[in-house]
Protein backbone atom coordinates (compact mmCIF):
# COMPACT_ATOMS: atom_id res chain seq x y z
CA UNK A 1 0.00 0.00 0.00
CA UNK A 2 0.77 2.83 -0.86
CA UNK A 3 0.35 6.53 0.93
CA UNK A 4 1.23 9.85 -1.15
CA UNK A 5 0.36 13.41 0.27
CA UNK A 6 1.07 16.71 -1.68
CA UNK A 7 1.21 19.72 -0.15
CA UNK A 8 0.24 23.15 -2.13
CA UNK A 9 -0.73 26.41 -1.54
CA UNK A 10 0.82 28.43 1.62
CA UNK A 11 2.11 32.15 1.52
CA UNK A 12 5.36 30.49 -1.05
CA UNK A 13 3.26 28.88 -3.14
CA UNK A 14 5.36 26.02 -3.32
CA UNK A 15 4.36 22.20 -3.78
CA UNK A 16 6.24 19.66 -2.45
CA UNK A 17 5.03 15.53 -2.45
CA UNK A 18 6.19 12.44 -0.27
CA UNK A 19 5.03 9.18 -0.49
CA UNK A 20 5.39 6.15 2.22
CA UNK A 21 5.02 2.11 0.86
CA UNK A 22 3.94 0.33 3.54
CA UNK A 23 6.56 -2.50 2.21
CA UNK A 24 9.66 -0.36 3.59
CA UNK A 25 8.26 0.14 6.50
CA UNK A 26 9.32 -1.24 10.00
CA UNK A 27 6.18 -3.56 11.19
CA UNK A 28 5.71 -1.24 14.10
CA UNK A 29 5.91 1.69 11.82
CA UNK A 30 3.76 -0.21 9.83
CA UNK A 31 1.25 -0.77 12.46
CA UNK A 32 1.02 2.56 13.31
CA UNK A 33 0.32 3.46 10.12
CA UNK A 34 -2.92 1.02 9.81
CA UNK A 35 -4.17 2.84 13.16
CA UNK A 36 -3.71 6.23 12.03
CA UNK A 37 -5.37 5.12 8.18
CA UNK A 38 -8.34 3.28 10.30
CA UNK A 39 -8.72 6.57 12.64
CA UNK A 40 -8.71 8.88 9.94
CA UNK A 41 -11.88 7.37 8.28
CA UNK A 42 -10.28 8.33 4.90
CA UNK A 43 -12.22 5.95 3.19
CA UNK A 44 -15.41 7.31 4.17
CA UNK A 45 -14.69 10.66 3.72
CA UNK A 46 -12.96 10.33 0.37
CA UNK A 47 -16.27 8.37 -0.39
CA UNK A 48 -18.53 11.23 1.06
CA UNK A 49 -15.92 13.98 -0.42
CA UNK A 50 -16.82 12.47 -3.98
CA UNK A 51 -20.23 12.78 -4.09
CA UNK A 52 -19.96 16.27 -3.73
CA UNK A 53 -20.05 18.51 -5.91
CA UNK A 54 -16.78 19.30 -7.27
CA UNK A 55 -16.50 23.22 -6.80
CA UNK A 56 -17.38 22.21 -3.49
CA UNK A 57 -15.17 19.92 -2.64
CA UNK A 58 -11.55 21.52 -2.09
CA UNK A 59 -12.83 24.79 0.10
CA UNK A 60 -15.24 22.86 1.66
CA UNK A 61 -16.18 21.38 5.34
CA UNK A 62 -16.62 17.77 5.34
CA UNK A 63 -19.80 17.00 5.72
CA UNK A 64 -21.65 15.97 8.72
CA UNK A 65 -18.80 14.64 11.00
CA UNK A 66 -19.38 11.89 13.47
CA UNK A 67 -19.62 13.51 16.75
CA UNK A 68 -17.07 11.97 18.25
CA UNK A 69 -14.41 14.16 15.67
CA UNK A 70 -13.63 16.85 16.66
CA UNK A 71 -13.62 19.06 14.01
CA UNK A 72 -11.56 22.50 13.15
CA UNK A 73 -13.74 25.16 11.91
CA UNK A 74 -14.80 25.24 7.91
CA UNK A 75 -12.57 27.01 5.80
CA UNK A 76 -13.80 30.65 5.97
CA UNK A 77 -14.99 32.31 2.84
CA UNK A 78 -11.82 35.26 2.83
CA UNK A 79 -9.06 32.87 4.16
CA UNK A 80 -5.46 32.89 2.62
CA UNK A 81 -2.13 31.20 2.50
CA UNK A 82 -2.88 27.74 4.15
CA UNK A 83 -1.41 24.66 2.94
CA UNK A 84 -3.80 22.75 0.91
CA UNK A 85 -3.62 18.30 1.41
CA UNK A 86 -4.17 15.95 -0.93
CA UNK A 87 -3.88 12.24 0.27
CA UNK A 88 -4.10 9.75 -1.99
CA UNK A 89 -3.95 5.69 -0.60
CA UNK A 90 -3.40 3.23 -3.41
CA UNK A 91 -4.02 -0.77 -2.29
CA UNK A 92 -3.17 -2.68 -5.47
CA UNK A 93 -5.71 -1.36 -8.36
CA UNK A 94 -8.11 0.57 -5.68
CA UNK A 95 -6.86 4.80 -5.17
CA UNK A 96 -8.62 6.93 -2.91
CA UNK A 97 -8.22 11.06 -2.20
CA UNK A 98 -8.84 13.39 0.34
CA UNK A 99 -8.59 16.88 0.06
CA UNK A 100 -8.35 19.30 2.99
CA UNK A 101 -6.26 22.26 4.28
CA UNK A 102 -4.62 23.60 7.43
CA UNK A 103 -8.04 25.63 8.76
CA UNK A 104 -10.20 22.23 8.51
CA UNK A 105 -8.26 19.21 8.60
CA UNK A 106 -9.30 17.44 11.49
CA UNK A 107 -7.24 15.72 14.14
CA UNK A 108 -7.96 12.28 13.08
CA UNK A 109 -6.76 13.08 9.33
CA UNK A 110 -3.71 15.45 11.01
CA UNK A 111 -2.50 12.69 12.41
CA UNK A 112 -1.76 10.28 9.16
CA UNK A 113 -0.69 13.81 7.67
CA UNK A 114 2.00 13.87 10.23
CA UNK A 115 2.67 10.64 9.70
CA UNK A 116 3.74 11.04 6.27
CA UNK A 117 5.46 13.71 6.10
CA UNK A 118 7.83 12.89 8.53
CA UNK A 119 8.57 8.96 7.53
CA UNK A 120 7.99 9.40 3.87
CA UNK A 121 10.19 9.81 0.39
CA UNK A 122 10.28 11.94 -2.34
CA UNK B 1 -5.64 23.73 35.53
CA UNK B 2 -8.58 24.87 33.65
CA UNK B 3 -10.48 25.61 36.47
CA UNK B 4 -7.51 27.47 38.60
CA UNK B 5 -7.23 29.12 35.66
CA UNK B 6 -11.16 30.18 35.94
CA UNK B 7 -11.15 30.87 39.49
CA UNK B 8 -8.29 32.91 39.41
CA UNK B 9 -9.80 35.11 36.93
CA UNK B 10 -13.11 35.32 38.60
CA UNK B 11 -11.39 36.43 41.62
CA UNK B 12 -10.55 39.42 39.48
CA UNK B 13 -13.34 40.47 39.03
CA UNK B 14 -14.37 40.48 42.02
CA UNK B 15 -12.26 43.56 42.83
CA UNK B 16 -12.89 45.48 39.54
CA UNK B 17 -17.14 45.03 40.02
CA UNK B 18 -17.45 45.08 43.56
CA UNK B 19 -18.76 41.34 43.76
CA UNK B 20 -18.49 39.51 46.33
CA UNK B 21 -18.37 35.80 47.76
CA UNK B 22 -15.87 33.98 48.60
CA UNK B 23 -18.10 30.99 48.13
CA UNK B 24 -19.10 31.15 44.26
CA UNK B 25 -18.36 27.46 42.75
CA UNK B 26 -16.77 28.95 39.40
CA UNK B 27 -17.84 26.11 37.67
CA UNK B 28 -21.68 27.05 38.12
CA UNK B 29 -21.13 30.75 37.90
CA UNK B 30 -21.56 32.57 34.70
CA UNK B 31 -20.31 36.25 34.37
CA UNK B 32 -22.07 37.62 31.76
CA UNK B 33 -20.34 39.13 28.68
CA UNK B 34 -21.31 42.97 29.39
CA UNK B 35 -19.15 42.23 32.53
CA UNK B 36 -16.18 40.88 30.64
CA UNK B 37 -16.65 43.97 28.19
CA UNK B 38 -16.38 46.39 31.10
CA UNK B 39 -13.63 44.81 32.18
CA UNK B 40 -11.63 44.49 29.02
CA UNK B 41 -12.52 48.66 28.77
CA UNK B 42 -11.88 49.65 31.16
CA UNK B 43 -9.39 47.38 33.47
CA UNK B 44 -6.07 47.70 34.15
CA UNK B 45 -3.77 45.38 31.50
CA UNK B 46 -3.67 41.95 33.87
CA UNK B 47 -7.48 42.07 33.98
CA UNK B 48 -8.25 42.86 30.23
CA UNK B 49 -5.38 40.01 30.22
CA UNK B 50 -7.97 37.85 32.38
CA UNK B 51 -10.75 38.61 30.84
CA UNK B 52 -9.90 37.99 27.51
CA UNK B 53 -8.37 34.38 28.61
CA UNK B 54 -11.72 33.68 30.35
CA UNK B 55 -13.80 34.61 27.39
CA UNK B 56 -12.11 32.46 25.57
CA UNK B 57 -11.60 29.73 27.90
CA UNK B 58 -15.40 29.72 28.40
CA UNK B 59 -15.52 29.68 24.30
CA UNK B 60 -13.42 26.27 24.54
CA UNK B 61 -15.85 24.76 27.55
CA UNK B 62 -18.72 25.44 25.00
CA UNK B 63 -17.14 22.91 22.29
CA UNK B 64 -15.81 25.77 19.88
CA UNK B 65 -12.24 25.76 19.86
CA UNK B 66 -11.83 28.64 17.36
CA UNK B 67 -13.21 31.68 18.88
CA UNK B 68 -11.03 34.15 17.88
CA UNK B 69 -13.39 35.47 15.08
CA UNK B 70 -16.88 34.42 17.05
CA UNK B 71 -15.30 37.29 20.48
CA UNK B 72 -14.50 39.97 17.99
CA UNK B 73 -18.37 40.50 17.28
CA UNK B 74 -19.08 41.07 21.10
CA UNK B 75 -17.28 44.24 21.23
CA UNK B 76 -17.88 47.60 20.03
CA UNK B 77 -14.72 48.65 17.94
CA UNK B 78 -12.67 50.85 18.79
CA UNK B 79 -12.15 53.55 16.24
CA UNK B 80 -8.72 53.55 16.20
CA UNK B 81 -5.57 50.70 15.81
CA UNK B 82 -6.82 47.49 18.38
CA UNK B 83 -4.03 45.17 18.29
CA UNK B 84 -4.30 41.80 19.99
CA UNK B 85 -0.74 39.25 19.99
CA UNK B 86 -1.79 35.57 21.14
CA UNK B 87 0.91 32.64 21.45
CA UNK B 88 -0.25 29.25 20.12
CA UNK B 89 2.89 27.68 21.90
CA UNK B 90 3.32 25.57 19.04
CA UNK B 91 0.06 23.99 18.60
CA UNK B 92 -2.34 24.51 15.75
CA UNK B 93 -5.39 25.32 18.28
CA UNK B 94 -6.40 29.13 17.97
CA UNK B 95 -6.04 31.80 18.97
CA UNK B 96 -3.94 30.44 21.66
CA UNK B 97 -2.96 32.41 25.01
CA UNK B 98 -2.78 36.49 24.98
CA UNK B 99 0.52 37.50 25.09
CA UNK B 100 0.03 41.42 24.39
CA UNK B 101 -2.68 43.90 24.32
CA UNK B 102 -2.98 47.11 22.80
CA UNK B 103 -0.77 49.77 24.45
CA UNK B 104 1.20 47.32 26.84
CA UNK B 105 4.91 47.08 26.84
CA UNK B 106 6.71 45.07 24.34
CA UNK B 107 7.26 41.56 25.87
CA UNK B 108 7.17 37.88 24.52
CA UNK B 109 9.83 37.98 22.47
CA UNK B 110 10.95 39.21 18.64
CA UNK B 111 7.77 37.28 16.92
CA UNK B 112 5.50 38.90 19.27
CA UNK B 113 6.88 42.51 18.67
CA UNK B 114 7.13 42.23 14.93
CA UNK B 115 3.54 40.67 14.48
CA UNK B 116 2.88 43.62 16.89
CA UNK B 117 4.73 46.48 15.48
CA UNK B 118 4.49 45.60 11.47
CA UNK B 119 0.48 45.19 11.63
CA UNK B 120 0.46 48.49 13.37
CA UNK B 121 2.76 49.92 10.77
CA UNK B 122 0.25 48.11 8.01
CA UNK B 123 -2.74 49.89 9.97
CA UNK B 124 -0.97 53.00 9.60
CA UNK B 125 -0.71 52.81 6.07
CA UNK B 126 -4.60 52.43 5.13
CA UNK B 127 -5.24 55.05 8.10
CA UNK B 128 -2.82 57.40 6.35
CA UNK B 129 -3.00 57.10 2.78
CA UNK B 130 -6.83 55.77 2.19
CA UNK B 131 -8.35 56.83 5.38
CA UNK B 132 -9.35 53.22 5.93
CA UNK B 133 -9.94 52.55 9.26
CA UNK B 134 -8.60 48.75 9.88
CA UNK B 135 -9.54 46.00 7.80
CA UNK B 136 -13.15 46.25 7.62
CA UNK B 137 -12.95 49.88 7.25
CA UNK B 138 -14.84 49.88 10.92
CA UNK B 139 -12.00 49.32 13.30
CA UNK B 140 -11.93 45.56 13.56
CA UNK B 141 -9.56 44.03 15.76
CA UNK B 142 -6.18 43.05 14.44
CA UNK B 143 -5.75 39.68 16.21
CA UNK B 144 -2.25 37.72 15.10
CA UNK B 145 -1.41 34.54 16.63
CA UNK B 146 2.25 33.44 16.68
CA UNK B 147 4.26 30.52 17.05
CA UNK B 148 1.45 28.31 15.77
CA UNK B 149 2.62 24.48 15.18
CA UNK B 150 5.89 23.19 14.99
CA UNK B 151 9.03 24.16 12.02
CA UNK B 152 5.52 25.47 10.46
CA UNK B 153 7.00 26.85 7.54
CA UNK B 154 4.14 29.43 6.55
CA UNK B 155 1.82 32.24 7.57
CA UNK B 156 -1.68 32.59 6.81
CA UNK B 157 -4.91 34.49 7.03
CA UNK B 158 -8.29 32.72 8.33
CA UNK B 159 -11.02 34.70 7.36
CA UNK B 160 -10.31 36.05 11.36
CA UNK B 161 -7.22 36.33 12.05
CA UNK B 162 -3.25 36.50 10.84
CA UNK B 163 -1.44 33.00 11.71
CA UNK B 164 2.22 32.81 11.52
CA UNK B 165 4.77 29.81 11.99
CA UNK B 166 8.46 29.75 13.28
CA UNK B 167 9.68 28.61 10.27
CA UNK B 168 11.98 25.86 10.11
CA UNK B 169 15.02 27.36 10.28
CA UNK B 170 16.19 25.37 7.49
CA UNK B 171 14.54 26.58 4.75
CA UNK B 172 12.70 29.37 6.08
CA UNK B 173 13.18 32.12 9.16
CA UNK B 174 10.19 32.92 11.04
CA UNK B 175 7.22 34.10 9.45
CA UNK B 176 7.06 37.49 11.50
CA UNK B 177 10.04 38.94 10.47
CA UNK B 178 9.29 40.80 6.86
CA UNK B 179 6.70 43.88 7.68
CA UNK B 180 5.35 43.32 4.00
CA UNK B 181 4.22 39.53 4.89
CA UNK B 182 2.38 41.23 7.22
CA UNK B 183 0.98 43.82 5.35
CA UNK B 184 0.15 41.27 2.70
CA UNK B 185 -1.73 38.56 5.04
CA UNK B 186 -3.39 41.62 6.33
CA UNK B 187 -4.57 42.76 2.70
CA UNK B 188 -6.20 39.43 2.13
CA UNK B 189 -8.47 41.01 5.37
CA UNK B 190 -9.46 44.05 3.16
CA UNK B 191 -9.81 42.29 0.22
CA UNK B 192 -12.44 39.66 1.47
CA UNK B 193 -14.05 43.01 3.06
CA UNK B 194 -14.67 44.56 -0.01
CA UNK B 195 -13.80 42.35 -3.51
CA UNK B 196 -14.07 39.25 -1.58
CA UNK B 197 -12.26 37.76 -4.83
CA UNK B 198 -12.80 33.64 -4.70
CA UNK B 199 -9.61 32.18 -3.50
CA UNK B 200 -9.09 30.02 -6.64
CA UNK B 201 -8.06 30.76 -10.62
CA UNK B 202 -7.55 33.95 -11.80
CA UNK B 203 -9.86 35.55 -9.09
CA UNK B 204 -7.73 34.16 -6.50
CA UNK B 205 -4.58 35.38 -8.19
CA UNK B 206 -6.10 38.44 -8.20
CA UNK B 207 -6.69 38.28 -4.62
CA UNK B 208 -3.20 37.18 -4.14
CA UNK B 209 -1.78 40.01 -6.47
CA UNK B 210 -3.18 43.05 -4.37
CA UNK B 211 -2.17 41.41 -1.33
CA UNK B 212 1.80 41.45 -2.64
CA UNK B 213 0.92 44.95 -4.32
CA UNK B 214 -0.55 46.51 -0.78
CA UNK B 215 2.37 44.57 1.51
CA UNK B 216 4.96 45.78 -0.91
CA UNK B 217 3.32 49.69 -0.65
CA UNK B 218 3.29 49.30 3.20
CA UNK B 219 7.32 48.09 3.53
CA UNK B 220 7.70 50.79 0.65
CA UNK B 221 5.61 53.92 2.71
CA UNK B 222 7.62 52.95 5.43
CA UNK B 223 11.20 53.00 4.26
CA UNK B 224 10.28 55.98 2.01
CA UNK B 225 11.25 54.86 -1.40
CA UNK B 226 10.57 55.93 -4.24
CA UNK B 227 9.86 53.37 -7.23
CA UNK B 228 13.68 52.94 -8.20
CA UNK B 229 14.50 52.61 -5.02
CA UNK B 230 12.38 49.82 -4.09
CA UNK B 231 13.44 46.46 -4.15
CA UNK B 232 9.81 45.01 -5.59
CA UNK B 233 10.93 41.55 -3.32
CA UNK B 234 8.46 39.76 -1.50
CA UNK B 235 9.04 37.59 1.68
CA UNK B 236 13.01 38.94 1.01
CA UNK B 237 15.16 37.29 4.73
CA UNK B 238 12.71 34.72 5.02
CA UNK B 239 14.78 32.22 3.49
CA UNK B 240 17.29 30.64 5.41
CA UNK B 241 20.95 31.38 4.57
CA UNK B 242 21.09 27.99 3.15
CA UNK B 243 18.77 28.44 0.33
CA UNK B 244 19.70 29.94 -3.20
CA UNK B 245 17.53 33.66 -3.37
CA UNK B 246 16.73 36.14 -2.46
CA UNK B 247 13.29 36.16 -1.47
CA UNK B 248 9.78 34.57 -2.41
CA UNK B 249 8.42 36.30 -5.38
CA UNK B 250 9.79 39.45 -7.48
CA UNK B 251 7.13 41.72 -8.99
CA UNK B 252 9.90 43.74 -10.73
CA UNK B 253 11.09 40.29 -12.46
CA UNK B 254 8.88 37.03 -11.94
CA UNK B 255 10.62 33.64 -11.66
CA UNK B 256 13.96 35.09 -10.67
CA UNK B 257 13.34 35.31 -6.52
CA UNK B 258 15.05 32.12 -6.20
CA UNK B 259 16.49 28.93 -7.55
CA UNK B 260 17.72 26.84 -5.30
CA UNK B 261 18.28 22.21 -5.47
CA UNK B 262 16.40 21.81 -2.62
CA UNK B 263 13.14 23.70 -3.39
CA UNK B 264 13.55 24.72 -6.47
CA UNK B 265 13.02 27.27 -9.00
CA UNK B 266 10.32 30.31 -8.80
CA UNK B 267 7.71 29.48 -11.39
CA UNK B 268 6.12 32.69 -11.33
CA UNK B 269 4.83 33.87 -15.00
CA UNK B 270 5.69 37.37 -16.27
CA UNK B 271 3.20 37.67 -18.82
CA UNK B 272 -0.10 36.08 -20.64
CA UNK B 273 1.87 33.82 -22.75
CA UNK B 274 3.09 31.65 -19.87
CA UNK B 275 0.18 31.68 -17.85
CA UNK B 276 0.05 28.74 -15.69
CA UNK B 277 -2.91 25.67 -15.83
CA UNK B 278 -2.50 23.81 -12.48
CA UNK B 279 -4.65 22.15 -10.52
CA UNK B 280 -2.33 22.74 -7.27
CA UNK B 281 -2.21 26.03 -5.32
CA UNK B 282 -6.04 26.17 -5.43
CA UNK B 283 -4.85 26.68 -9.64
CA UNK B 284 -1.75 28.54 -8.89
CA UNK B 285 -2.91 31.59 -6.91
CA UNK B 286 0.55 32.16 -5.88
CA UNK B 287 2.24 31.77 -9.39
CA UNK B 288 -0.12 33.38 -11.36
CA UNK B 289 -0.21 36.78 -9.45
CA UNK B 290 3.14 37.42 -10.79
CA UNK B 291 1.18 38.47 -13.98
CA UNK B 292 -0.95 41.31 -12.30
CA UNK B 293 1.90 42.14 -9.80
CA UNK B 294 4.58 42.99 -12.70
CA UNK B 295 1.63 44.96 -14.38
CA UNK B 296 1.09 47.31 -10.89
CA UNK B 297 5.26 47.39 -11.51
CA UNK B 298 5.39 48.68 -14.49
CA UNK B 299 2.79 51.10 -14.00
CA UNK B 300 4.06 52.46 -11.15
CA UNK B 301 7.85 52.48 -12.81
CA UNK B 302 6.13 54.49 -15.87
CA UNK B 303 4.34 57.32 -13.26
CA UNK B 304 7.54 57.39 -11.48
CA UNK B 305 7.93 59.26 -7.47
CA UNK B 306 6.30 57.34 -4.82
CA UNK B 307 3.98 54.07 -5.97
CA UNK B 308 1.25 54.44 -3.07
CA UNK B 309 0.47 58.02 -4.19
CA UNK B 310 -1.00 57.59 -7.94
CA UNK B 311 -0.54 53.64 -8.76
CA UNK B 312 -1.99 52.42 -5.16
CA UNK B 313 -4.19 55.08 -5.13
CA UNK B 314 -5.87 53.33 -8.36
CA UNK B 315 -5.44 50.19 -7.30
CA UNK B 316 -7.19 50.44 -3.68
CA UNK B 317 -10.43 52.07 -5.19
CA UNK B 318 -10.57 49.79 -7.71
CA UNK B 319 -10.30 46.76 -4.74
CA UNK B 320 -12.53 48.89 -2.83
CA UNK B 321 -15.12 50.01 -5.67
CA UNK B 322 -14.92 47.44 -8.91
CA UNK B 323 -14.14 44.44 -8.46
CA UNK B 324 -16.39 41.58 -7.79
CA UNK B 325 -15.72 37.88 -6.75
CA UNK B 326 -14.91 36.48 -10.16
CA UNK B 327 -12.97 39.48 -11.93
CA UNK B 328 -10.24 38.17 -14.07
CA UNK B 329 -7.51 39.74 -15.07
CA UNK B 330 -8.75 41.07 -17.96
CA UNK B 331 -11.55 42.91 -15.66
CA UNK B 332 -8.65 44.30 -13.88
CA UNK B 333 -7.14 45.70 -16.38
CA UNK B 334 -10.28 47.00 -17.68
CA UNK B 335 -11.86 48.57 -14.52
CA UNK B 336 -7.81 49.83 -13.42
CA UNK B 337 -7.72 51.74 -16.22
CA UNK B 338 -11.39 53.36 -15.86
CA UNK B 339 -10.29 54.15 -12.48
CA UNK B 340 -7.01 55.95 -13.34
CA UNK B 341 -9.38 57.59 -16.20
CA UNK B 342 -12.14 58.76 -13.40
CA UNK B 343 -9.10 60.00 -11.09
CA UNK B 344 -6.34 61.56 -12.99
CA UNK B 345 -8.63 62.77 -16.45
CA UNK B 346 -9.17 60.82 -19.45
CA UNK B 347 -5.78 60.09 -21.36
CA UNK B 348 -3.76 61.46 -18.31
CA UNK B 349 -0.20 60.34 -17.54
CA UNK B 350 -1.57 58.53 -15.09
CA UNK B 351 -4.15 56.32 -16.95
CA UNK B 352 -1.69 55.63 -20.06
CA UNK B 353 0.85 54.41 -17.58
CA UNK B 354 -1.80 51.71 -16.41
CA UNK B 355 -2.49 51.08 -20.03
CA UNK B 356 0.99 50.56 -20.59
CA UNK B 357 1.24 48.43 -17.47
CA UNK B 358 -1.09 45.95 -18.56
CA UNK B 359 0.24 45.51 -22.38
CA UNK B 360 3.35 44.67 -20.84
CA UNK B 361 2.02 41.77 -19.64
CA UNK B 362 0.02 40.77 -22.72
CA UNK B 363 -3.04 42.29 -21.74
CA UNK B 364 -5.31 45.42 -23.47
CA UNK B 365 -7.21 47.16 -21.19
CA UNK B 366 -11.19 47.83 -23.01
CA UNK B 367 -11.31 51.67 -23.04
CA UNK B 368 -14.58 51.51 -23.75
CA UNK B 369 -15.84 49.32 -20.68
CA UNK B 370 -16.98 51.55 -17.73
Amino acid sequence: MKIHLERSGGFAGMTSSTTVDTKALAPNDANKLQNLIDKSNIFERSARSAQQPKSQQSNSQQPSPSPETKTKTKTKRGAADYFTYKITIQNGNKEQSLECNDINMQDEVKGLVDFVTKHGQK
Amino acid sequence: MFFTQLRENLAGYASVNNLASKNRNPVCFIVPEYINKRIIEKGTEDQKRKAWQTLILTEQLRGRRNVAGSLHTLFAVADKLHRTIFDAKHSESLPGNIVRTEGAKPKGGRNVTEAYDYSGDTYDFYKEIFERNSIDSKGMRLDSTVHYGEDYNNAFWNGTQMVYGDGDGQIFNRFTMCLDVIGHELTHGVTQYEAALEYQGQPGALNESLSDVFGVLVKQYKLNQTVDRADWLIGAGLFSRKVKGVALRSMKKPGTAYDDPTIGKDSQPAHMRDYVNTSSDNGGVHINSGIPNHAFYLTAMEIEGKAWEKAGKIWYITLRDRLRETSDFQEMANLTYGVAGTIFGKDSKEQKAVFKGWEGVGLSPNKSKK
